[in-house]
């Protein structure tokens, strides 16, 4: 009965702080934003900004849209029509 | 003198006289008073019907979209004059999507995040781009998203306008970064910034404003009804309303909570579709569906000086022929002080623009393309 107390107060712990050698499930929605991030660096630019100014940074395809979003947004390029 | 009123009458069918036509009295639900909507068609020297009117304080302006030119009338519907028009040049205007008229004259969008500002005589003054300070490396932020870098947002053009305040504009701004967002990241709801602050000096975005109400934190996720309205009153206090929610927001000059109200709008079909994953986010099916099936509010419309405040609502449709917004019913709700007096359906595109007189008020927007008509609502109770 001891030990079985001892080994439930301990699997408490366990999960409540984890061992570094845990990994922690991450949310999937957040790893597949994470994915797409990485595939969507091409786009983006240090000097995006400077780019909208002189009115050559690429457009982007946003709600049926073509147009300017921000440096940092995920959606995908467009020239005219989406 | 035959030659003479040959001219005359050249001019006043090119130029055209308003009329008033189609006077409705419309009686809302529990109504006390009725309310009489008048439609004023205005004849410009030619349109596309695709465009919009602004009200400058005294003249209704008629922005069309395609043709890119701005015309002044009266609020009688009479033609006053051309005021602007697109041109060629670098240094031109290039198309025009919106215009802002205020005490210094008048700010116009053009192209992308371009705009244009002009004195009371539409004397061009200066031109800015919209942009935001490099507070951190582009890579960095693709990593570790900060809600409060103004890097990180981009100028929301879904019924967009941008009201001026002095040396600055506000707009409706919208975060798309790859995690944060509101696609997939209950965060976004809580430390999304909403409206930007921007300077009509240079176009820097100089402070981020409000946040989703905590409505939001009942779905997951809603990101095709995260879109809202606001109203900039002369006092400084702004009044918002959201998609999702009856409630209005109240902020004063210091951007405090200061009141909240408002009820829901009647037959409203509120059965938000909930998504979770960032595909959907291309499909324009969906974002198309949101705006013609849902029930949602609109636009804010305030008389400070009568405390008076007009939000319209979509009930939402199950019929499956509807396919655009403004098919969509619409109905609005008029506010004196804070209680709802009225409840009224309103034609598709009606959005409340300006104050002609006590009681009486401007509305964009009649368009018709088969008949080649177009005009602006008058709000009168």
């Amino acid at each position: 009965m001891r030990k079985l107390t001892f080994l439930i107060v301990l699997g408490s712990l366990l999960m409540a702080f984890p061992l570094p050698s845990q990994k922690v499930q991450a949310d999937p929605l957040i790893t597949a934003g994470v994915t797409l991030a990485t595939g969507l660096a091409v786009y983006v630019d240090k000097g995006c900004d400077k780019q909208r100014e002189n009115g050559t940074l690429q457009n982007r395809c946003k709600n049926g849209v073509c147009g300017p979003v921000a440096c940092i947004s995920f959606r995908p390029t467009c020239s005219g029509q989406c | 003198m035959r030659k003479i009123s040959n001219y005359v009458l050249a001019f006043l069918l090119l130029f055209g006289c308003g009329k008033e036509e189609n006077t409705v009295i419309v009686t809302g639900i529990d109504d006390e008073f009725s309310v009489k909507l008048d439609t004023v068609f205005i004849q410009p020297s030619r349109s596309s019907q695709v465009g919009r009117f602004e009200w400058t304080g005294s003249e209704v302006l008629y922005i069309d979209h395609l043709y890119g030119f701005i015309e002044s009338y009266s609020p009688e519907g009479n033609f006053i004059k051309r005021e602007l028009r697109t041109l060629q040049g670098p240094e031109e205007l290039a198309s025009i999507s919106s215009v802002s008229a205020h005490e210094y004259g008048f700010t116009v969008k053009g192209e992308g995040w371009t705009f244009y500002e002009y004195d009371k005589e539409w004397k061009f003054q200066r031109k800015y781009t919209v942009y935001a300070d490099a507070a951190y490396e582009v890579d960095q932020l693709i990593q570790n998203p900060v809600a409060s870098s103004t890097m990180m947002y981009e100028l929301q053009h879904y019924n967009d306008h941008f009201p001026v305040s002095g040396d600055y504009f506000y707009a409706k701004v919208d975060c798309e970064h790859p995690t944060f967002n509101a696609f997939i990241n209950p965060s976004f709801y809580k430390e999304a910034f909403l409206v930007a602050k921007i300077s009509r000096r240079d176009g820097k975005m100089e402070e981020l404003l409000y946040h989703f109400p905590e409505t939001y934190q009942q779905y997951r996720f809603v990101p095709f009804h995260i879109f809202f309205d606001f109203h900039v009153g002369s006092s400084g206090k702004h009044w918002l309303t959201f998609e999702i929610d009856p409630t209005i927001y109240v902020y004063d000059a210091s951007k405090s909570l200061v009141s909240t109200f408002g009820v829901p709008g009647v037959n409203m079909r509120t059965s938000y579709p909930e998504t979770r994953t960032l595909d959907v986010a291309f499909d324009t099916d969906l974002y198309r569906q949101s705006r013609f099936k849902d029930g949602f509010y609109k636009d804010i419309f305030v008389d400070e000086e009568a405390n008076l405040v007009f939000r319209t609502y979509r009930t939402g449709t199950n019929n499956q022929t509807i396919g655009e917004e403004s098919e969509n019913p619409l109905r609005l709700q008029i506010y004196e002080a804070e209680q709802l007096v009225s409840d009224i359906a309103v034609p598709g595109k009606f959005r409340l623009i300006g104050k002609v007189a006590d009681r009486r008020y401007i509305a964009d927007g009649f368009y018709d393309e088969t008949a080649e008509k177009q005009g602006f609502y008058v709000l009168s109770f």
